[in-house]
């Protein structure tokens, strides 16, 4: 087990891979990245406290985590412990972070809207995700991850997220 | 010695500069210690300002830079990084990453394009205050902001600061100095003033009475050491109360001064000038080879005193007595030249005054007797030594007996008989006068009123009194007493005065003479024509007598310019109402002249001396006074046809 002084390092390495420099662009897969960008999100969200013990981090559809869920599964995210697990229709009730595969483009709109009031921020690496109804899209432009935030989701699903995350965004959608 | 005085004196001097520089290094010192602590305090307190300031900005850095740090948004990052520019302090700064790398940063000189060489270690510590500030956001640590601050502008400021100080300093000194020599010139002159009015006497500038005993001490002690002689000049204005009395204060001390000037003028360089107080002078002459050169200075002196003084528009009379005495010739000390030669001064004044007088041990001798009857004069009255004389008081026409004056003799058991001349001043002086003439007025009217008794004739009886009796306040009382205890009755008394005395304080003297007028008693003036009376005053004085002077009885009537005195004095008797005696008659033509002139009264030798009481009474019972030698007085009883 890595102790969590390595565990750092190898995230920031991994972060820095994908941002900063192309160079390295190559050693840290894109899965990785995108699992290490689920745990940025968690932490500049805020949940209405459902008193579980751990932070469960659903997937739906395709796999496309990959080793970046192993990863998350050994982080606590504000003092609780990340559990990763798949999930199915109707094997949402549990989850805090549901992401949905680019495969499930097309379904999208419609799983989001099920969900609403579950108290679920919704992610989804699938192209224009955030107009369809996921709370957060991925994209990857010019081999950078960028995001867009659906605000009107969120309040949808009595999250809050924090301005700092906004300002990152590259676009939000849905704001008054 | 003088050179030690000397050197005294100007080291005395030299220490007001030394203190002043002293006193002005010390403020200047404070000064500068105040001004370090200022300086030191206003480093502290800016460099612990700019810190928190700092604290503060990574505070506010990290807490912006938490997203952009996650998400690895290096533009994001510098872009708030960027915003540091707005604060002129901040050096440097940069973010690390939790893993301690640089992530992102900031510095002023690069101004944000390119990036420079990483800044810790860059300013040396003393330049620079750090601030560090870790981001962790929700428990989980993200990295660092470390924030670097030059101290330079808070050296300028510093600086600053520290120019002000010194040019506060600076003017501070200068008020400083001012103060402290404005101070120090006002506390001299306040001790110029001290010393000026400690040894000088401000109304002539002579020395005054403590630096005439510094100076005669300090002279005797030198010829006592060193041989010479030392003579003491002591000088009193004779009249000197009179100038002041009459031409006021002002006066009084220009007179003092112009005194003081002519003395000067006839002393030498080295002779000390001395005004002991009131009109007292005193002059100490150093190394005088003998007795003779002192009195020739004193009576040079004294000359010049007498020449007449110039006051404003009016010319002045003074003259002056002077005693002079000589150290080691007549004293073996200060203290004994001083009573010595004050002894020679009264010598110079009963001398007749406008003299010097030269110290002579017999002097002291009559000193001594002055004191010896002073005792025996306490003693006197106790002891019974004192009797009363009865001189005949004649009626000129018919040469009848009409009244006795009362004169005092005293019998002292070592000396004899001493005249009233010798002791009646004496008693004056030491008060004994008011006893002495209380149980001379008792001692009269007991004596009219025995003889009363004894079933003779009727007569007056006058008594003299002295000025100081006049003005005690129980001198009326005293007179009542007299009357009521002898039962004499009032108009027998007759109370001679003198015209000095009347003039001294004329309106309090009117008062009293009328309250003993009411009495009953007679009032008459002695000496009249010596001094220099009023007649207006003797027109309001309540008197009923006018006493011819025995001067301007002798040799009449022979003397042409006695005789027109004394018939004018009868006249002038006559005119206010008045009665005259005549004193001093000697021989029958004086009597007859003055008879003739009429003169009520007659008194003297021709007729008897002054006789103890059983004498007297013997004188009396003889009558041989009663044989007529006198011509029937002419019709017309003034007589000024005959002086004519």
């Amino acid at each position: 087990m890595m102790n969590s002084r390595a565990m750092a390092r190898w995230l920031a390495l991994a972060l820095l891979a994908g941002t900063a420099d192309g160079a390295h662009a190559q050693s840290a897969t894109e899965a990785e990245l995108k699992a290490a960008y689920l745990f940025n999100f968690a932490l500049f969200v805020e949940w209405p406290d459902r008193g579980q013990p751990t932070f469960t981090i659903c997937q739906y559809g395709a796999d496309t985590l990959g080793a970046g869920a192993h990863a998350l599964a050994r982080r606590t995210l504000h003092g609780k412990a990340i559990t990763v697990r798949k999930a199915a229709d109707n094997e949402f009730t549990g989850c805090d972070l549901l992401y949905i595969a680019s495969s499930e483009k097309s379904r999208i709109r419609a799983l989001t809207a099920s969900l609403r009031g579950m108290n679920i921020l919704t992610v989804s690496d699938a192209p224009g995700a955030a107009k369809e109804g996921a709370t957060i899209g991925l994209t990857v432009e010019d081999k950078r991850i960028v995001f867009e935030v659906n605000v009107a989701e969120a309040r949808k699903s009595n999250l809050v997220i924090s301005a700092k995350l906004l300002d990152l965004a590259r676009s939000v959608v849905g704001a008054p | 010695v003088i050179k030690a005085i000397q050197r005294f004196f100007s080291a005395r001097r030299r220490i007001p500069v030394r203190t002043e520089l002293l006193s002005l290094i010390s403020v200047g010192i404070a000064l500068l210690i105040a001004g370090a602590l200022l300086t030191s305090f206003q480093y502290w307190s800016l460099r612990d300002s700019l810190r928190q300031d700092l604290s503060v900005q990574a505070h506010i850095v990290g807490d912006h830079v938490e997203a952009a740090l996650a998400f690895r948004d290096k533009k994001a990052a510098e872009e708030i990084l960027g915003a540091l520019r707005a604060s002129e302090s901040i050096a440097a700064a940069a973010i690390l990453d939790a893993d301690g790398n640089v992530f992102a940063s900031y510095d002023r000189r690069a101004n944000g394009a390119t990036p420079v060489p990483p800044l810790p270690g860059a300013l040396a510590e003393r330049e620079k205050v750090q601030a560090e500030h870790v981001i962790d956001y929700r428990g989980t640590r993200l990295g660092l902001v470390r924030l670097t601050a030059s101290l330079d502008p808070t050296y300028v400021r510093l600086a600053v600061f520290v120019a002000a100080t010194l040019v506060t300093l600076a003017m501070s000194m200068i008020l400083a100095k001012l103060l402290i020599s404005g101070t120090h010139k006002a506390a001299k002159r306040a001790e110029e003033r001290l010393n000026y009015l400690a040894h000088f006497d401000p109304v002539t500038n002579l020395y005054n009475r403590h630096a005439f005993n510094e100076r005669l001490d300090f002279a005797i002690e030198r010829a006592r050491r060193f041989g010479g002689r030392v003579a003491l000049l002591l000088l009193d204005l004779d009249n000197f109360k009179a100038v002041n009395d009459t031409l006021g204060h002002q006066a009084g001390d220009a007179l003092l001064m112009n005194v003081a000037q002519r003395l000067l003028l006839k002393l030498r360089r080295g002779d000390t000038t001395c005004r002991l107080g009131g009109d007292e002078f005193a002059v100490i002459l150093e190394n005088i080879p003998d007795g003779h050169q002192a009195a020739v200075v004193a009576k040079n002196v004294v000359e010049s005193i007498a020449a007449p003084f110039q006051l404003e528009s009016q010319e002045v009379f003074v003259t002056a007595s002077c005693g002079v005495g000589l150290f080691p010739d007549h004293a073996d000390g200060a203290e004994r030249l001083i009573r010595n030669t004050d002894t020679a001064m009264y010598h110079a004044k009963e001398a007749g005054k406008n003299i010097a007088a030269m110290f002579r041990g017999e002097m002291n001798e009559k000193a001594n007797r002055r004191i010896n009857i002073e005792g025996g004069l306490r003693l006197a009255l106790e002891r019974d030594e004192l009797q009363l004389y009865f001189q005949p008081k004649m009626d000129s026409r018919r040469r009848r007996l009409t009244g006795a004056e009362a004169l005092l003799r005293w019998r002292h058991p070592d000396h004899g008989f001493i005249g009233p001349a010798e002791f009646i001043p004496v008693a004056e002086d030491c008060g004994l006068i008011i006893p002495i003439g209380a149980w001379v007025l008792r001692a009269a009217c007991m004596q009219a009123a025995a003889w009363d008794r004894e079933g003779r004739d009727a007569i007056g009886m006058s008594v003299n009194v002295s000025a100081l009796q006049l003005k005690d306040p129980k001198f009326i009382g005293m007179v009542a007493d007299a009357l009521s205890l002898s039962a004499l009755p009032p108009h027998r008394l007759e109370l001679e005065l003198t015209e000095s005395m009347l003039m001294e304080d004329v309106e309090s003297n009117l008062a009293v003479l009328r309250r003993l007028r009411a009495l009953g008693v007679h009032l008459s003036i002695d000496d009249f024509g010596t001094g220099f009376s009023s007649m207006s005053y003797l027109k309001r004085f309540p008197i009923n007598t006018l006493k011819i002077d025995q001067s301007f009885v002798a040799d009449l009537p022979a003397d042409k310019e006695n005789a027109g005195i004394s018939q004018a004095i009868i006249a002038l008797a006559h005119t206010l109402n008045l009665k005259t005696v005549a004193e001093g008659v000697e021989t029958e033509s004086q009597a007859e002249f003055l008879a003739s002139s009429g003169c009520d009264y007659l008194q003297g030798y021709l007729f008897s001396p002054a006789l103890p009481a059983s004498q007297f009474t013997e004188w009396w019972d003889r009558g041989d006074f009663l044989v007529s030698k006198v011509p029937q007085p002419a019709a017309s009883d003034t007589g000024v046809a005959v002086a004519g």
